[in-house]
């Protein structure tokens, strides 16, 4: 048997032992954090499909539907948060926007509160924009407040 | 609102029907003989032609639901059927002939590994299904734009021109977009449902392009390791467009293989579709399939087969002209990408500024190729190089070991032009960019080792005979 025959036939050899332990050093990992995603998110989403862990409370449930039911669909909003920090290299207000607009399509986020046709404030208070605003509609808890620029 | 799961998996069965259909039409499989041994394709090749239709479509507000879909298969399959009754050529196969033992031994490693991906996939499929939209970018760039294009049937103005990043392409979200039509709702949880059937489609898409020329032990034991490693699952339950880009780049890179090594043209129009996939689903993308395509030119260049060159050439023309609309939608609307511009990459002296970038770009991928996550695929991989060079097929192993290294330079070269800070850029993406490096190069392994193995196989045959 030639040298080449051997080499390859040790390539293919190591090949395929190769592939084996490097399976056996990922297959458990694997199979682990599978179970761990079903077990921990399971019985959450099969009552709420939508939710979003880590980040909702951005934005609860409540503080959505509060929003979404006195909204159209293609309203454009923009979000007046209080200032504040929330993880690195992304500041509170710009959070709590972009998960808006994730939120709560199809109405449509917009940057500058001149182009919006509603003002959503949290733990802020939409009169500091200077718009002139229809009546301004408050949760519960005073945190939220919605109200319809006056056009 | 919980969307329904039936309606998500008539929408996989309607990508499988439209790949059906295009595999004769496309001139991937032209008789039924060839049909019957490439229709593992036909899942990944209809989702890639769906995706790449409904982005395309978007662009000019025009939705595709269950009853698009729908049409479309039947015309589809109707046209192919019409093919096939035309085109009756069979066509040679390649034997393997292992001889008993082999041939035994083969079969048990061939059945333990398909049983071992076979749990992993499902024990994926009841996770995914339990699974809600978790990471950052999974729902404030993927999952927004899909939405988007549920609710609004198109790429509608105020979310695709002003929500950062503007320049990211929409294949992802279109697939996603149809999954939400098909269930007639939006939901976050159940739309992972449609990534672990890609996960399906591009193991069997795999198997499929290399059973005829790689042993089913070889092909199974390396398919398992590809997809055991745990950044292919965990990436993708996160709804981030970096594991459906390295599936369609992996199996465009394994058909542009196929090229370089055997010549079959019917593997560059998988290429093409691919890889114009993998473009319209990342905007590295296009960077990974002109490595390829690069890769693929210079080795048959080399080889001074200009026949081939062209026909690569044409290939890579088809799989650009795929991103084409959606260059013209970007242009059209003054959209551009905010992190780099690519034409600095032609300035010395930006270069030169920023020389300090390259250092940390390097060190930081080469330690992601190598993490843990992944066991030694590259490792793997690199052997699969050796053994393709001892079987002497030199332009297949050279184009396995080119694309990366023009996919890795290239990569350095974007965070060397970018103007985020670089270890900012590299904490939020290095993890991620690597994954069609090590998902194309695991790919493309099997085939390079299945050569080295048939060479073996012959020898023993001529020596058999000699004896």
């Amino acid at each position: 048997v030639s040298a080449g025959r051997v080499a390859r036939l040790g390539a293919v050899a190591l090949f395929l032992a190769l592939a084996a332990f490097s399976t056996a050093r990922t297959y458990g990992d694997t199979w682990d954090f599978l179970a761990n995603q079903r077990e921990s998110y399971a019985d959450l989403t099969a009552a709420e499909p939508n939710i979003v862990p880590e980040f909702q409370t951005l934005l609860p449930v409540s503080a959505v539907n509060f929003f979404s039911a006195r909204m159209r669909r293609g309203d454009r909003f923009y979000v007046h948060a209080a200032d504040g920090p929330f993880i690195a290299g992304v500041d509170y207000p710009t959070a709590v926007r972009t998960f808006a607009r994730f939120q709560l399509l199809p109405a449509v986020l917009v940057r500058d509160a001149s182009e919006a046709d509603v003002i959503l404030a949290i733990g802020a208070d939409p009169g500091q924009l200077g718009l002139r605003l229809d009546d301004v509609a408050r949760s519960s808890d005073g945190r939220y407040a919605f109200a319809r620029v006056a056009r | 609102v919980s969307g329904s799961l039936s309606g998500l998996l008539f929408a996989q069965v309607l990508y499988l029907a439209i790949g059906a259909g295009l595999l004769p039409l496309l001139g991937i499989a032209p008789t039924w003989d060839l049909w019957l041994r490439r229709f593992g394709l036909a899942y990944m090749v209809g989702v890639a032609v769906a995706g790449i239709l409904a982005a395309h479509l978007a662009l000019l507000d025009a939705p595709l639901g269950l009853f698009e879909l729908t049409v479309l298969a039947v015309v589809l399959l109707v046209l192919g059927w019409r093919r096939l009754r035309r085109t009756p050529t069979p066509a040679p196969k390649r034997a393997l002939n292992l001889p008993r033992p082999l041939a035994w031994a083969n079969v048990a490693l061939s059945v333990a590994t398909a049983l071992l991906l076979g749990a992993l996939l499902g024990q994926a499929t009841s996770a995914f299904a339990a699974r809600p939209l978790k990471e950052w970018d999974g729902w404030a760039i993927w999952a927004t734009k899909a939405k988007a294009l549920y609710e609004f049937g198109g790429v509608h103005d105020p979310v695709f021109s002003s929500y950062e990043p503007v320049a990211h392409p929409i294949l992802l979200p279109s697939l996603e977009a149809m999954g939400f039509r098909a269930m007639d709702a939006f939901d976050g949880t159940l739309i992972h449902v449609q990534l672990i059937a890609l996960a399906f489609g591009f193991a069997t898409a795999l198997w499929w392009l290399l059973a005829d020329r790689v042993p089913s032990a070889v092909l199974g034991v390396g398919l398992l390791a590809l997809l055991s490693a745990t950044p292919v699952l965990t990436q993708l339950s996160t709804n981030l467009a970096d594991v459906p880009l390295a599936f369609f780049f992996a199996l465009g890179v394994v058909s542009l293989g196929r090229f370089v090594l055997a010549g079959e043209r019917w593997t560059l129009v998988a290429a093409a579709l691919f890889l114009g996939a993998a473009m319209l689903t990342k905007s590295e993308g296009l960077l990974f399939a002109a490595a390829a395509f690069l890769a693929a030119a210079i080795v048959v260049a080399a080889g001074r087969d200009w026949r081939r060159l062209g026909h690569v050439a044409v290939s890579a023309t088809a799989a650009f002209a795929i991103l084409v609309p959606w260059r013209i939608y970007l242009a059209a609307n003054d959209l551009r990408n905010s992190e780099y511009r690519l034409s600095d990459a032609l300035d010395p002296a930006y270069l030169a500024d920023r020389s300090e970038r390259v250092g940390p770009a390097v060190s930081r991928l080469w330690d992601e190729l190598w993490s843990a996550g992944w066991g030694v695929l590259p490792l793997v991989a690199l052997v699969a190089v050796t053994a393709g060079a001892l079987a002497r097929r030199y332009r297949l192993a050279a184009f396995a070991l080119l694309w990366p290294i023009l996919a890795f330079g290239g990569l350095v070269l974007v965070y060397w032009i970018s103007v985020v800070p670089v270890e900012l850029t590299l904490t939020w993406t290095a993890e991620r960019i690597v994954v069609s490096l090590v998902v194309g190069a695991a790919a493309l392994a099997p085939l390079l080792v299945g050569e080295a193995f048939q060479l073996e196989r012959e020898a023993r045959t001529r020596d058999e005979h000699a004896g």
